[in-house]
């Protein structure tokens, strides 16, 4: 058999594109309609967009009239926090430091503008705590599953304490949707995000999960699609990817997290045989982490380093998150589980995939090991 | 061999880039991300960069360097002016950026060698590499290049040396690549339009303080806003009237005045170097040129080296000698060496 040509092991980052997700995008690439033209090339893209959107709520487990589609987890998780705000009677928010930027920056400007942060306390595992959460909140903020290290949060927990003060909250639900079970209306959340790109969709298209009742104030205004809570012509054959692209996650879910989860395990007892000194970051119970995801903190060494050799060799794989220049930032994630700065500077993020083949790990592993002892790293 | 470049956005470097895969180099672009808003590095330069990298379909990675030029350039940079010197941030932006932490970061990479698009040529074997003068001498820039240590050389190559600059640009043109017609920089790449004395300032502090104005003999002429506001040498903006022209003959960051002389005493017969890397095996004495500016034709000199000091005496006595500035030596166009001019 042939080494493969490049090992892509940064699912969390952004996935492939799904064989029934591109037959859908090429499809509705010919609906050149607008859906909100009244003649019949308009009624085909709307017809399109609205079964698109049943299928994405079935997938959410919602109703349809419930899904907002955006373009992308980044739009999705910044019009649910202003939604969250501005319908809020108290100036007072609680979320832990270990959110998604396109979270933790719009509560950010949310303090520049008078408001309270209540940090949660995350913990060395990466689970945030619901440690100060209290009647005088306005809202809430917990994400499903941290990208980083992949540690599942304590969303029983925050469902049981945000309902019962009813206060609202949102939940960012990138990461663990088509990996773990996730239904937002059983949670009791006011807004749930959905990315495509992370699902096999393209990128540039995402979605809202809003419950019925929640009032929205469109960040794009403009005609009324979306129910007047996103203005703009959809993005008709994203739309209907990202539709098809939740339908096979939905179906293979527990197969794919199985087949990940045995990938994982293989990938972090051979990391530890190449480098024994390695520390695995966030939760050790696998029912307290997502199945794909492995942080590795490796001392004495720079993870962008590695994530730089490793590309060279033909492994793709992630350090902290990337700013926009594209130079690697310390990781926020790992800074504010309290863990020692060489372990944030030292950190790998090797995320898998229904379609990751063993021979890609073992590729990883190898390169690995070459970069390291290259290095100089310890063993 | 796989060859790190460094990618400043900028013509020379993706010339060099160009130069060195068209060898058939396995090339990978570098940028580094030194300081935040300014000219050198701003998301403008660092998308050029990645434009180069795209047209010559290299690998690009964008690097955090803020922590090693803030230790290695820019605290020296702002302590050597708060001291009365007036330093070269370039040469050791070169040394310890370029060569010392560039160059380790790409070892690491599997990169033989670290590539930049400067003016200058190497020859000679590893261990014993020589430093000459780019062929082009109205873009030499060999007075930067100066190591530290004789064998920081080792891996390092100038593809532009042989070249002018005109030839470089057509190398880039003719390549397509999407800066062969981008403006040169010149300034002190982290001081925001120039303005060195608002930048200094905040960060010298009580160092930035008012002071005397004094002459040679030490009478009080008036006040100055901050030694560091002056270069050695400057008439103009003094604000102090006087029968005939003054100059800055010294700062004196110790007592933090400013000594104001005629223009013959910025005339120096001599000065002392300090620090200084010989590139080649010398006798104790010899007779040499130096520039003591980046700007400065080389000067004929004798040299007495004793270690890593020297005493230099000018053939023709110079004007406006600043302590802290760095002198290279020349031999035709073989560079010796190159050290810290001192004070006094």
């Amino acid at each position: 058999m042939s080494a493969p040509a490049r090992a892509y092991l940064d699912w969390n980052a952004s996935a492939p594109l799904r064989p029934e997700a591109r037959e859908a995008l090429l499809r509705a690439l010919d609906r050149f309609g607008n859906p909100s033209s009244p003649h019949r090339e308009g009624r085909e893209a709307r017809n399109l967009v609205e079964a698109s959107r049943e299928g994405v709520a079935g997938f959410l487990g919602c109703g349809p009239g419930e899904v907002v589609f955006t373009s992308g987890g980044t739009e999705a998780n910044n019009l649910a926090l202003a939604a969250l705000a501005a319908a809020s009677p108290r100036q007072i928010f609680a979320a832990p430091r270990i959110e998604h930027p396109s979270v933790l920056r719009p509560l950010e400007a949310l303090t520049r503008q008078g408001w309270t942060a209540r940090w949660l306390p995350v913990g060395e595992d990466g689970r945030a705590e619901l440690a100060g959460v209290a009647p005088d909140l306005g809202f809430g903020a917990l994400q499903a599953a941290n990208g980083e290290t992949g540690a599942l949060q304590p969303l029983g927990l925050a469902a049981e304490t945000f309902g019962a003060l009813s206060i609202p909250w949102h939940c960012d639900g990138v990461q663990a949707w088509g990996r773990v079970p996730l239904c937002p209306r059983a949670l009791g959340c006011a807004t749930a995000a959905l990315s495509g790109h992370k699902l096999g969709a393209p990128t540039g298209i995402g979605a809202l999960f809003v419950r019925s009742g929640t009032p929205v104030e469109p960040l794009l205004r403009g005609g009324p699609q979306e129910r007047g809570r996103r203005a703009g012509t959809e993005n008709v054959a994203g739309i209907a990817a990202l539709a098809a692209a939740c339908r096979a996650a939905a179906a293979d879910r527990d197969a794919d997290a199985r087949w990940t989860s045995e990938l994982r395990e293989r990938l972090v007892a051979g990391a530890r045989e190449v480098f024994s000194g390695l520390w695995v970051n966030g939760p050790e119970d696998r029912d307290q982490r997502l199945p794909n995801t492995a942080s590795l903190s490796f001392p004495g060494l720079e993870g962008e380093v590695l994530v730089q050799a490793l590309d060279l060799a033909g492994v793709a794989v992630s350090a902290g998150s990337a700013c926009a220049s594209g130079a690697g930032g310390p990781s926020e994630v790992l800074a504010a589980m309290g863990l020692p700065p060489w372990r944030a500077r030292g950190a790998l993020r090797v995320s898998l995939g229904p379609t990751t083949r063993p021979e890609e790990v073992e590729r990883f592993l190898a390169e690995l090991g070459r970069v390291v002892s290259t290095l100089g790293g310890g063993r | 061999m796989r060859v790190a470049v460094g990618l400043s956005g900028g013509v020379d470097s993706a010339a060099a880039a160009a130069l060195l895969a068209d060898r058939g180099h396995q090339v990978v672009g570098f940028t580094l991300k030194v300081w935040d808003s300014s000219r050198c590095c701003s998301l403008e330069d660092v998308d050029d960069a990645r434009r180069v990298a795209r047209h010559l379909g290299i690998p690009f990675y964008v690097l955090d360097a803020h922590a090693v030029f803030e230790r290695e350039v820019v605290a020296p940079f702002v302590d050597a002016y708060g001291r009365g010197l007036t330093p070269n941030p370039c040469v050791w932006c070169n040394r310890r950026v370029k060569f010392g932490w560039l160059a380790a970061r790409a070892r690491a990479l599997g990169c033989a060698a670290v590539a930049t698009g400067h003016y200058a040529r190497l020859d000679g074997e590893p261990g014993a590499r020589r430093l000459r003068t780019g062929l082009d001498p109205a873009k030499d820039q060999s007075y930067f290049l100066v190591p530290e240590a004789v064998g920081d050389l080792d891996r390092v190559l100038f593809p532009l040396g042989e070249l002018t600059k005109a030839e470089a640009r057509a190398v880039a043109q003719g390549k397509g690549l999407p800066v062969a017609a981008k403006a040169e920089s010149q300034d002190v790449c982290f001081v925001a339009e120039g303005d060195l004395a608002a930048f200094l300032a905040p960060r010298l502090g009580d160092r930035a303080a008012p002071g005397d104005v004094v002459d040679r003999d030490g009478r009080v002429l008036g006040r100055h806003r901050g030694v560091h506001a002056y270069t050695v040498g400057q008439r103009k903006g003094l604000g102090i009237a006087g029968p005939e022209p003054r100059y800055v003959v010294a700062k004196d960051g110790a007592r933090n005045r400013l000594v104001l002389g005629p223009r013959s005493a910025l005339l120096a017969p001599g000065m002392a170097v300090g620090a200084a890397t010989w590139l080649t095996a010398l006798p104790p004495a010899f007779d040499a040129a130096v520039k003591i500016r980046s700007t400065a034709p080389a000067v004929p000199c004798r040299v007495e080296v004793r270690g890593d000091r020297a005493a230099v005496a000018f053939a023709t006595p110079q004007f406006a000698v600043a302590p802290g500035q760095f002198a290279a030596f020349y031999d035709g166009d073989r560079v010796l060496g190159g050290g810290w001019i001192g004070e006094g």
